[in-house]
């Protein structure tokens, strides 16, 4: 049985600094993804992930339990993520040049319209903003309630309530504007 | 979770999902191991002492302020008492190099000699109370 965040903090707090890799090994593609999406660079997005392990690890006496440890971490995440952008502008490509990058990908044969489907999927989530990347994270891979994204995001609950219809809504017209012959999702 | 939000996660995990670099967690591992190494840790002894020192100061300046008298009449007492501690602690080591104003010398040698001893006290100690994985 998986042992619980909580847990494991605990034990780092007592000294045992091995196990917190086990909360790395948990949440690294999940936090790589959401500052990929943010940082757009693979290996720019790699070395701020990282940052964020450390960072959480340096902060973890200061974690209070009233939000869930995936919460934080992806709080961090995405402080960490946005303020590279803001000091490496550069970095940050626009729409057409990550529309070019995924024009690359190839279908494997009899998977097409499936891998047709995810392409521009990966396309419509390029035009989210880092805000509702990080409530997605936070709805629905860590499936938390919109109470928590709200204490967490800073965000009054209707707020919160407001973006995840304008997210699904976003996805929605993005992915018919990209490709009408698409089945559409809902 | 209604049933088009379970539609749209398991889409996203298709397409926002992606795994962290091989060695991921090797490298931060290395990273939090780096950043231990630069804490300076404040000896526990050396807080002790300053602790203390503090404390007798501020008994000192409490008893001077409310009865002077009383601190003028073992002010001698106190003063002998504090010299021979510092000076008798570096005795042997002043005779062997023949400090020259000998008394002043060893006076502040014994001082350093206090605190170099009590540091090492304090890492003998420490050594084991991390063996022991106490922390206190």
């Amino acid at each position: 049985m998986k042992e619980a965040d909580e847990m494991i903090i605990t034990r780092v707090l007592n000294g045992e600094r091995d196990a917190y890799a086990v909360l790395v090994d948990r949440y690294k593609d999940r936090v790589f993804s959401l500052v990929r999406g943010i940082v757009k660079e693979r290996h720019v997005a790699e070395e701020v992930a990282q940052d964020v392990f450390v960072k959480a690890y340096i902060s973890l006496k200061k974690f209070r339990k009233e939000s869930g440890f995936s919460t934080w971490l992806y709080r961090i995440a995405y402080n960490t993520a946005v303020s590279q952008t803001r000091k490496k502008k550069y970095l940050y490509r626009s729409f057409d040049e990550e529309l070019e990058m995924t024009d690359s990908y190839d279908a494997e044969p009899g998977k097409e319209v499936e891998e047709s489907r995810q392409k521009l999927l990966t396309r419509a989530l390029l035009e989210l903003s880092a805000e509702d990347k990080l409530i997605l994270m936070l709805y629905y891979f860590e499936e938390k309630p919109v109470e928590e994204i709200s204490r967490s995001t800073a965000l009054s609950v209707s707020n919160v309530k407001v973006k995840l219809f304008r997210i699904r809504k976003k996805l929605k017209i993005i992915m018919e504007r990209l490709g009408k012959t698409v089945p559409v999702i809902y | 979770m209604e049933k088009n939000d379970k539609l749209i996660k398991d889409l996203l995990k298709e397409g926002f999902l992606s795994e962290a670099p091989a060695g991921f967690t090797d490298k931060v591992m290395n990273a939090v191991a780096e950043t231990e190494k630069g804490k300076v840790r404040v000896p526990a002894f050396l807080s002790y002492f300053l602790l203390i020192t503090g404390s007798v100061v501020v008994a000192i300046g409490s008893i001077y302020f409310t009865n002077k008298e009383l601190l003028f009449q073992y002010y001698e007492g106190i003063r002998t008492f504090f010299n021979g501690v510092f000076v008798s602690s570096f005795h042997v080591v002043s005779n062997s190099f023949s400090f020259v104003n000998g008394a002043q010398a060893t006076f502040f040698a014994g001082i350093i000699l206090i605190i170099v001893l009590l540091l090492l006290l304090d890492k003998l100690a420490f050594k084991g109370r991390r063996e022991m994985n106490l922390f206190i």
